[in-house]
């Protein structure tokens, strides 16, 4: 064995390490995937062997591997192994790999859950540091779910270096297992107010974090935050606040309103420009959701802009970039603030960066009016023409288009001008966007009829030089714009002037070498332009001419006929066939033209993109319901289409045909008509109503010369430009005329479906250049209103939306230890099944998991009724002082309402008053401190600690604490309240976890609670008293931790404590590697006068089955403001067998199997003169031995524990005539007559 | 949240690289690649921040060695940057003038580090010695 550990340090000099590998790797660059390959062989050589040592160094080198982007999950068993290393040297690097390779479906996870535990409690910070860091990693719905509430604790560790980490990895734990929110909230939310910033800040991560999501959550935090705002000097935690209160104000508007001039007074004030870039975006947020309702804003969004001025001139390009970002959130709501920045933004297009470009031109998007758009674009089709690069020009090209095209053009006054623009882009080289203006040229020319006759003869140009646009090949994203213009020309063609030429120009042979889809477009509308063409001859009687367009079609089609396009092919021959029978009809000298026409008359109307989804489903048809029932299983595959084809259908058809009668018919057509009439959606075939609308505007339109023999790809002459000037000219002519026709009665301009506008005021005075009617989409009748739910239903944050105000019901408490794995000894066999996560398992336990819910309910409503009648019934036996203790905690429960009331009031209370004292809500306020301090480090861990009632001692300390008390009870009752109800609700989460449901402590709104605690009285002196209860390991069968709750007595500074304990045969405290057997340990915290502090020991034990004693002593130094003193405080701690005991529930049938098993022996005990509830007993049973019910039975009950040893325990209760009789079982008769003799005690007490 | 910290150099390869959010390892490389040219292809003149896909990159380059941070939008851009000067700063103090070689020899250590400055995509430290304190415990344990 020696030999072999000698041999493996050996042959572990001659390893590589990390350094030597990096370099290897670099010496091989030539065959690095070799050399690698060769390593990664060496690699699994050293995670054979057992040293672990070599062990870590091969997973060290993985992990660099993994980083390089080598898959090592192989490796996982190995990193496992790594991690549960019992040096921190080893363990880190196990927790590295692992929080490197691990995802949620690496299987091994689920081995480390015990391993992790461990970890997290361990006695070294960094044990836990390092495994906190790595869960956050790789954290499972199932990891989540077995260590929340370990995690939870965590989160009252003694040193904030653990605390901080556990607040934030609660985080992942949340995502992961959302029930875990509730319970733990409440803890959370104390660590707001934490001592130590860093444990704060990530406090305030994550509330910021799960806010962000569901605020209307957190709004009751927002007295909380606000006072953190005002106190907290680091800008990281500030700037986290501040996001916070950005995402509560939309939901809360005075608290906007409130939070307004301290965010303007940061802005004033901070140096730090991501803090100053924070509260300008918070201001915008707030002053957006006040956006009505509060007039004097203007200052703020003045202060705002003027800082993002700054921003966005400063040379710095990433707080130009941020300004500008920040500029466009501003411009939302307050456009005219930005607007006047215009010349700024402008200037930015010419910046050297193009996130910079791009973020100026999202700005000028909303910039626009009616009034600078065409001067907006015109700056921007000139940037088009220098754009170096593709990208950036594309964008831009797209830009002009949204632009423009912006809530249904509401910015165009003239659409000549914006025809020009998309002509012009067309000249683009190499962009890919022209589907996108072949679109916009479409939308406008359908939409906008008076622009039509315009549209047709741009249109027509641009098909007569189409060679331009598909002689290089580079451009043939471009050739799009030629499927939009071919439609047009073709479906508007009464609009052409020359529809011959248009149709020639279609027709040409370099048409063939148009994309398919494109041709096919072309083909169709050449026929269209053809019944134009025709119909314009017939009327002229030249029957020569339209038979030379005939003729002109037959020659040219065929070409199209043997084209490779299905689609050209199939249109190009149907329409030569019809050609050819015109062409004969026309020799014989009929008319053809009108019957021609009719094959493409009606209107073509455009259809809202959502049309089709919001037809509403006709009453009574159910589209789940089967059309024809599905064929039987039992039938044979023959009969069936003769089923659905031949017998049923045809039947049906008739029926209905017959039914509908031509009278019937008349009729419904009337009716559709009337309603056709009153539905302003659907679009008249003439639009008697639109037309009134042009009428008036006729005489402003300009007599517009467009001088189409101008070829519009002459470079240096942008048509768009002329529209710019005439513009111009005429505004000003409208203007002086609107002068003349002051008196005149005003009249509205815009078509009746155009949006309301609401640009600047200015606006309303510039008349569009056409009357122009923007047909609207077309939806179906009876479209429903409904908007669509965008949301993402698999986003992990909506299970996170829950009320956190509610008072925690019984059964969403975390879930015990129980659960976990190593339950695997406890007898219930079934519970095995529920431990191992695997897919099929899962259903049942979760049946099992509502069966205990539903005994925990039972035990619960007992213990209701129970508590009840205690109160009644007890205080004559108890002391004065417990009386004193009990009337103030029946205050307590008479006074509060519930929880959620009580906060949203005080949420109201604190926004309504506009200038708070902060001390009214401040829990924290100085004169509390004391109090609060005691109260939250009572707590830090799963011990149920609410103050005791049953023991003396306890009450002594409550004695005490309220005569700490009293000075400020008077003014402070109110809030004392608060804080005590607030500590309820987190010890009912800590107790959880040590009570496992049998003793269910409810939440005091609904039930009373007889405080009980198992903290007893350590040791006393003038200066401190020490407090303890001792608790069963879980992981371990040799350990007990025992917690002490040190509380300074006196008016002095407590320090230095150091902890000793005389260690027996049998127990002994643990002690740091290195420390002698005698070395005492020092206590890691001091003690400000009046404060407590709890402090956590480990002791081993080996025999479980006696009680012991154990001598020790605590040492401090008690420092004055002129001397310090060494004290001394001798102690006896008694680890009676009840603490190594730990509550196991277990079901009543696998406790039948463990009492059949025979393997335990029996005693019993009788207890005399018990005059108490028996669901009281069995409460206290169960507080105070770590027992649980299993079963209970009018006045008899079997309650079940197990030791950390794995004995069990089985009790059979029985009352009857104030005489309890006790029945037990155990597996180690010592243990029991022990357990049985210290049960009498505490009965005796009573 | 800080979706992932990525250091890397001229050449493209990864020196460091974090997730905070579970990526696949064949996407890893991938993604690295592209956050890489994204970020190398800009100019010294260019701003620090940069739009990728649906979330933003904020990176700092000390001489040949880019650091890329990927954060949701909700995280304020300038408060990473000065983050990202901050852990070079820590870096500095305990490796005295860090540099590229001191990373890939120390990997674990850079991790410690990291680890103790952002936990679960926030920022849980910044100040240089208590993130150095495990770091500096460790070393000492090693040397006893």
């Amino acid at each position: 064995m020696a030999l072999k550990i000698v041999k493996g340090s050996i042959d572990r000099m001659f390893d590589k390490n990390l350094q030597d590998l990096v370099r290897g790797i670099r010496n091989h660059k030539e065959d690095e995937a070799k050399y690698i390959s060769t390593c990664i062989d060496e690699i699994k050589q050293e995670l054979k062997q057992d040293n672990i040592a070599v062990k870590a160094n091969a997973v060290c080198k993985l992990t660099y591997l993994q980083m390089l982007g080598y898959d090592v999950s192989w490796a996982a068993f190995n990193i496992v192994e790594v991690m549960s290393s019992s040096k921190f040297t080893y363990k880190r690097i196990g927790y590295l790999a692992a929080s490197q390779c691990f995802h949620e479906s690496t299987d091994v996870i689920m081995l480390t859950t015990n391993q992790i535990r461990k970890d997290l409690s361990s006695p070294n910070q960094y044990d836990t540091g390092v495994a906190l860091t790595g869960l956050s990693c790789f954290v499972t719905p199932d990891l989540a779910r077995d260590l929340a509430n370990d995690i939870m604790t965590l989160m009252s560790h003694t040193k904030p270096y653990i605390r901080k980490k556990a607040v934030l990895i609660m985080y992942k734990v949340f995502l992961k297992y959302p029930e875990s929110l509730r319970p733990a909230f409440p803890r959370l939310k104390e660590k707001l107010e934490d001592p130590d910033p860093g444990v704060q800040s990530a406090a305030v991560n994550v509330i910021c974090e799960l806010a962000r999501r569901n605020p209307k959550n957190y709004l009751s935090l927002a007295p909380l935050f606000f006072k953190l705002m005002t106190s907290s000097t680091n800008n990281w935690v500030l700037i986290k606040i501040i996001k916070l209160f950005g995402a509560l104000t939309p939901l809360e508007p005075r608290l906007g309103k409130k939070l307004i001039e301290p965010l303007t007074n940061l802005i004033h004030s901070t140096s730090a420009m991501s803090l100053l870039y924070e509260c300008v975006n918070t201001v915008i947020a707030v002053l957006i959701s006040l956006s009505s309702g509060m007039p004097n804003h203007s200052a703020s969004i003045q202060l705002c802009v003027q800082k993002l001025r700054i921003l966005i001139e400063d040379s710095d390009q990433n707080l130009k970039y941020l300004g500008l970002l920040a500029m466009s959130k501003i411009l939302k709501t307050h456009p005219k603030s930005v607007q006047s920045h215009k010349d700024l933004i402008l200037q930015c297009l010419d910046d050297k960066d193009e996130s910079i470009r791009l973020r100026a031109l999202d700005l000028l998007y909303g910039m626009v009016s009616k009034k600078n758009l065409m001067e907006i674009v015109k700056k921007l089709m000139l940037h088009v023409d220098k754009a170096e690069g593709t990208t950036y020009r594309d964008e831009l090209l797209t830009k002009i288009i949204d632009i423009c095209s912006q809530s249904n053009y509401q910015y165009i006054t003239n659409f000549e001008w914006y025809i020009s623009i998309l002509v012009e882009l067309t000249r683009l080289e190499g962009t890919r966007h022209g589907h996108l203006i072949a679109s916009q040229m479409l939308d406008v020319a359908i939409r906008v009829k008076a622009i039509r006759g315009f549209a047709v003869a741009q249109m027509a140009t641009l098909l007569d030089n189409a060679h331009l646009l598909t002689g290089n090949t580079q451009r043939n994203g471009i050739c799009e714009v030629l499927y939009a213009a071919a439609w047009i020309c073709g479906e508007f063609s009464e609009h052409l002037e020359d529809p011959m030429q248009t149709l020639e120009a279609m027709l040409r042979p370099k048409v063939a070498t148009l994309p398919g889809h494109i041709q096919a477009v072309y083909v169709q509308n050449a026929a269209k332009l053809f019944a134009t063409v025709l119909q314009k001859h017939e009327g002229e009687t030249d029957s020569q001419a339209a038979q030379e367009t005939s003729q002109l079609l037959i020659d040219r089609l065929p070409l199209f006929v043997q084209s490779a396009n299905l689609e050209v092919q199939e249109r190009a021959s149907c329409i030569l066939q019809l050609v050819k029978y015109i062409q004969k009809l026309q020799q014989k000298n009929v008319d053809v033209a009108e019957e021609v026409t009719a094959l493409f008359a009606g209107e073509l109307n455009p259809v809202a993109p959502k049309a089709q989804k919001k037809v509403p489903i006709p009453q009574g048809l159910d589209l789940d319901a089967w059309i024809n029932e599905p064929p039987s299983e039992s039938e044979s595959e023959d009969e069936k289409p003769k089923a659905v084809f031949a017998k049923e259908e045809p039947k049906h058809y008739r029926t209905k045909h017959t039914e509908v009668d031509e009278k019937e018919l008349a009729r419904r057509r009337e009716v559709r008509k009337q309603e056709q009439a009153s539905n302003p959606f659907y679009i008249k075939a003439s639009p008697s109503s639109q037309k009134v609308y042009d009428a008036p505007g006729v005489e402003h339109i300009p007599v517009v010369q467009i001088d189409l023999s101008v070829p519009l790809k002459v470079p240096g002459m942008p048509m768009s430009d002329q529209y710019v000037k005439l513009e111009e000219e005429r505004r000003q002519k409208a203007k002086s005329e609107r002068k003349k026709k002051e008196k005149k009665k005003k009249r509205e301009k815009r078509g009746k479906e155009r949006k309301a506008d609401s640009g600047p005021e200015s606006e309303e005075d510039i008349a569009p250049a056409h009357q122009v009617d923007i047909v609207t989409e077309e939806m179906p009748e009876n479209a429903l209103p409904s908007d669509d739910d965008d949301k993402d239903p698999n986003d992990p944050h909506k299970a996170l939306d829950i009320d956190l105000d509610k008072p925690l019901a019984d059964n969403e408490k975390l879930p015990v230890r129980t659960h976990r794995p190593e339950v695997l000894k406890s007898p219930a066999d079934d519970r095995e099944n529920e431990t191992v996560p695997l897919e099929t398992k899962k259903k049942s336990s979760k049946e099992k998991k509502e069966k205990k819910d539903k005994d925990r309910k039972k035990s619960k409503e007992e213990k209701k009724k129970k508590k009840k009648r205690k109160e009644v019934d007890e205080p004559p036996l108890e002391s004065q002082l417990e009386e004193a203790v009990q009337s103030e905690e029946i205050q307590e429960v008479a006074a509060p309402p519930t929880s959620t009331s009580a906060e949203a009031s005080d949420l109201d209370f604190w926004l309504s008053t506009a200038p708070v004292p902060p001390a009214t809500q401040d829990v924290t306020a100085p004169p509390s401190a004391v109090t609060v301090a005691t109260s939250s480090a009572a707590t830090p861990d799963s011990e149920p600690e609410e103050p005791k009632e049953t023991e003396p001692e306890d009450t002594k300390l409550s004695k005490h604490k309220k005569k700490k008390q009293k000075k400020e009870k008077e003014e402070k009752e109110k809030k004392k309240k608060k804080r005590h109800h607030h500590h309820h609700h987190h010890s009912d989460g800590g107790e959880d976890s040590v009570q496992n449901g049998t003793v269910e402590e409810e939440e005091e709104e609904e039930e009373p609670l007889p405080p009980m605690s198992n903290y007893s009285l350590l040791a006393e002196n003038t200066y401190i008293k020490m407090v303890y209860d001792i608790q069963g390991n879980h992981q371990d069968e040799s350990k007990v931790v025992v917690s002490v709750i040190f509380e300074n007595k006196s008016d002095s500074f407590l320090k230095s404590m150091e902890f000793n304990v005389l260690d027996s045969l049998n127990s002994k405290l643990q002690r740091p590697e290195g420390a002698g057997p005698h070395d005492s340990l020092t206590v890691p915290f001091q003690l400000p006068p009046g404060v407590s502090n709890e402090a956590r020991f480990v002791f081993s034990v080996q025999s479980i089955v006696m009680p012991q004693k154990l001598k020790g002593t605590l040492t401090f130094i008690v420092k004055s403001e002129d001397s310090s003193t060494h004290e001394k405080l001798d102690f006896r701690l008694h680890f009676t067998c009840t603490s190594y005991l730990i509550t196991t529930p277990c079901y009543s049938d696998a406790y039948a199997k463990l009492l059949e098993s025979g393997n335990l022996k029996g005693t019993s005990l009788r207890l005399e003169g018990i005059i108490m509830p028996f669901h009281h007993l069995l409460a206290r049973i169960c507080f105070h031995h770590h027992f649980s019910v299993v079963e209970r039975i009018d006045s008899c009950s079997s309650m079940y524990s197990r030791s950390i040893q794995g004995h069990h325990v089985c009790l059979l209760v029985k009352t009857a005539d104030q005489t309890i009789s006790i029945d037990a079982k155990c597996d180690e008769p010592l243990l029991l007559g022990n357990l049985l003799d210290e049960i009498k005690q505490t009965f005796s007490k009573c | 949240m800080i979706k992932y910290l990525l250091m890397v150099n001229k050449q493209g390869q990864t020196r460091l690289s974090k997730y905070y959010e579970s990526v696949n390892i064949q996407k890893r490389a991938a993604l690295e690649a592209d956050v890489v040219r994204g970020c190398l292809s800009r100019r010294k003149e260019e701003c620090s921040f940069v739009e990728y896909k649906d979330y933003k990159l904020v990176y700092r380059q000390y001489a040949a060695l880019f650091i890329v941070v990927g954060i949701t939008d909700n995280e304020n851009e300038l408060s990473i940057y000065e983050l990202v000067h901050n852990f070079v700063e820590v870096l500095d103090k305990y490796f005295s003038r860090v540099s590229e070689l001191d990373i890939m020899f120390n990997l674990d250590k850079v991790h410690i580090i990291l680890d103790e400055m952002i936990l679960n995509g926030h920022i849980v430290e910044t100040n240089k010695n208590r993130i150095l304190a495990p770091l500096l415990a460790l070393d000492k344990m090693t040397e006893s």
